[in-house]
């Protein structure tokens, strides 16, 4: 069964950057889009599915006087990209076997 | 929903590529830091042993110590979200790294009784070594910029002449930040 959420290419994309990081770490806005090369409102969008299907977590604050949105994957997040690469790895075995 | 072969080869080989560019930017952006540290000192470090060179024992032990507590204070800054189990070794291992790295420098400058100008340019190129193979891991960027170091050093040891201090500080530190800030961009 595939997880529409996820499967979208620029979420899987989302999911596998913040995958990297630490369980409790963070990342930048700015930061994940320089990594994804992709605009403000597309992202933003993405990042607002994600966390409706509660597989980020979407953290808005000030650093100073500058306005900071900081994004980390949740657990349930983790594992629903493990499960979905696992699931992509699985179509591309079944088909080199 | 069905997903064929060729999709899921491409949506992997992407899932590859952004861990690969999120570890690679996430390195830059903490050698960045270091890097601009570490090449304000040599600036410093170097013009003062050129201007000041009977003082430069003294300059390069304070810029040391000044150093190791810039170190400490970035690797608190840039590990401040991470839990405290997982924090305390994160900044272990770069102190120790250079810890190492002076021991090992200071005990063949003693060993091998270099002369002033080949200890102004053992330093650099020790350091431009190390940074080269942890690129070669980490992101060739820092590669790039360590293989630099050394080929500005070794230009400067045979070609400066008496600027050799002067070379060190405008090329290698300069070069450090230019490189730093550019990782951090």
């Amino acid at each position: 069964m595939v997880d529409e959420v996820i499967h979208q290419s620029m979420r899987l994309k989302i999911m596998s950057s913040l995958n990297v990081l630490g369980r409790s770490d963070w990342l930048d806005f700015t930061r994940l889009k320089s990594i994804l090369e992709t605009t403000d409102g597309n992202l933003g969008a993405h990042l607002e599915t994600l966390s409706k299907a509660g597989y980020i977590q979407i953290d808005k604050r000030f650093e100073g006087k500058r306005p900071q949105t900081r994004v980390k994957a949740t657990t349930l997040g983790r594992r629903a990209f493990a499960d979905h690469v696992a699931y992509l790895r699985g179509i591309l075995d079944s088909t080199a076997e | 929903m069905s997903i064929d072969p060729q999709e899921a080869d491409a949506l992997l080989k992407g899932v590859e590529g952004v861990e690969k560019r999120t570890r690679e930017l996430l390195v830059y952006a903490r050698a960045g830091d270091y890097m601009i540290l570490w090449g304000v000192l040599w600036v410093i470090g170097y013009g003062g042993e050129f201007w000041a060179w009977h003082y430069a024992h003294d300059i390069w032990l304070s810029l040391d110590a000044i150093g190791i507590v810039g170190t400490c204070l970035i690797i608190w800054r840039t590990t401040r979200c991470i839990e405290p189990g997982r924090r305390r070794f994160i900044f272990v291992r770069p102190l120790i790294s250079i810890l190492v790295l002076m021991g090992f420098g200071i005990l063949w400058v003693w060993l091998a009784n270099f002369g002033g100008r080949e200890q102004s340019a053992f330093w650099p190129t020790l350091c431009g070594a190390l940074l080269f193979c942890f690129g070669l891991w980490a992101g060739r960027t820092l590669s790039i910029a360590a293989a630099l170091v050394v080929a500005l050093t070794m230009a400067g040891y045979f070609w400066s002449g008496p600027w050799f201090g002067l070379w060190l500080a405008v090329t290698c530190g300069g070069a450090l930040i230019l490189g730093g800030l550019w990782l951090r961009r």
